[in-house]
């Protein structure tokens, strides 16, 4: 399993110690093993997504609702320069 | 002690006029960490709306009630996942908003001994929770005595145009009483006690067939995962919470998620992302989904317009009977009992109210 635990850390970007590798390895391991039932059931109706159904997306009027305000997004950010959220040089 | 359980808001006084909200439903400048890392500088501009609500009805926020991260494990034996029924009884305030996504408000407030009630899917607006497992959770009142229950519900039942998945809920109950069923072989002390209660306050007992809930815990695992994985991808440490140093953008993302989240959540995030490739995708992700609907089918079966009186917590797997609810969209309720035993009634989708009367049945019941 622990490459399979590398390629979803990849995908899921979380970096992983070779020793997080290991023990999640085991972790994966017990987890399909307690899932062998549900693997091997028979089942053939429609998924169910959400636990109620008939939930249709509330459409209303395209409205202007006001927005947070500039300085109260930026006060929650790790970093600002000016007026933009900031992260590390993208292009040299 | 208080601050074992609870933040204290700045300037608050509590009182009968004030309330706790867990730590994973955001409040306006007040920080709102769901107990992770992640989040742990996170004051958000804006207010959920249950919250709203009942600032808009003249409470006061007392204080946000601490949690084990995003509510995915047990902070103590002795508290369950969140802390907010100990810190409402450590209190004075009235009641306690917490999220319910498998079962941790009821589990809470069964540690308290107190009230506890997961209202109808889509009954109190998600908006402003940070989310855990999307279809699964909602947001539920704790409360000492069913009239704050109730009190607490009227405010926050309401359709929010901020949440899609919200629906209009009521809380007016029929002019027959339902009845309550037990399930042979899923019942104890508790159940027992609370039957007779029941049918000395005029509810007809009846028996139901056993649903087909064998797989519940399984389907559990798998969406939680599956949609813990899709809810964390926001957490890239650029407009909000934690951020680790680095000069690579890429580099930054993988070392945010890998110091900002803990464990158990790196673990859900992982099996989540690889329960959805498409090795995997068909054989449980789908599977789980397909069995959910079959489950649900079977309970609302056995239902009808009954209520489901069964224990409050399993013995090992201590969410065995209130994940149910959960993969259902239904209510469910936890109720204190004399001589530290307890119960749980369930009923289908809008039983908010047929619940609450039940509850109240009981509280003459209660020590």
């Amino acid at each position: 399993m622990t490459e399979e635990v590398r390629l979803a850390a990849s995908l899921a970007k979380i970096r992983l110690s070779e020793g997080e590798l290991a023990a999640f390895a085991g972790a994966f391991e017990g987890a399909f093993a307690s899932l062998t039932a549900l693997e091997n059931a028979s089942v053939d109706c429609e998924p169910l997504v959400h636990g109620i159904e008939g939930i249709s997306s509330i459409l209303r009027e395209d409205a202007h609702y006001g927005d947070f305000g500039r300085d109260a997004l930026f006060q929650c950010a790790p970093d600002v320069q000016g007026d933009c959220f900031a992260v590390p040089r993208i292009l040299e | 002690m208080l601050s074992d359980y609870l933040r204290v808001n700045e300037g608050a006084v509590g009182g009968a006029k004030s309330f706790v909200a867990s730590d994973d439903i955001i409040t306006k400048g007040v920080l709102s960490t769901a107990g992770s890392k992640m989040l742990e500088n996170f004051a958000p501009p804006f207010m959920a709306s249950a919250v709203q609500r009942f600032l808009d009805a003249g409470f006061a926020l007392f204080g946000k009630a601490k949690m084990s991260e995003f509510g995915l494990m047990l902070l103590s034996d002795e508290l369950g996942a969140h802390a907010a029924a100990k810190a409402l009884l450590e209190s004075d305030a009235a009641f306690a908003l917490a999220s319910d996504a498998w079962g941790q408000l009821r589990v809470s407030a069964a540690k308290a001994n107190v009230f506890g009630f997961k209202p109808s899917y889509g009954y109190v607006s998600r908006s402003g929770l940070i989310s855990n497992a999307a279809s699964l959770e909602t947001i539920g009142v704790i409360a000492r005595s069913c009239a704050a229950l109730r009190e607490a519900l009227e405010i926050i039942v309401f359709q929010d145009d901020a949440d899609a998945t919200s629906v209009e809920g009521s809380l007016s109950e029929h002019a027959n009483k339902p009845k309550i069923g037990v399930v042979s072989g899923i019942e104890d002390e508790g159940t027992k006690k609370a039957a007779e209660l029941l049918k000395g306050k005029g509810y007809e007992i009846t028996a139901l067939n056993a649903p087909d809930i064998a797989l519940a815990k399984e389907i559990c695992d798998v969406i939680s995962c599956v949609e813990f994985a899709s809810m964390a991808a926001r957490y890239d440490g650029v407009k909000f919470g934690y951020r680790a140093a680095s000069d690579e953008l890429n580099d930054m993302y993988e070392k945010t998620r890998a110091e900002g989240f803990g464990e158990e959540a790196k673990r859900r995030i992982l099996l989540g992302t690889t329960y959805t490739r498409e090795k995997y995708y068909e054989d449980y992700a789908v599977k789980a989904m397909r069995l959910r609907r079959k489950l649900k089918e079977s309970v609302a079966a056995i239902l009808g317009l009954n209520l489901w009186l069964l224990p409050a917590l399993g013995a090992e797997d201590i969410y065995k009977h209130t994940r149910i609810a959960n993969l259902c969209g239904f209510p469910a309720a936890f109720a204190p009992l004399s001589e530290g035993l307890s119960a749980q009634l369930m009923g289908a989708h809008g039983a908010d109210a047929a619940i609450l009367g039940a509850l109240s049945a009981l509280e003459g019941g209660v020590a």
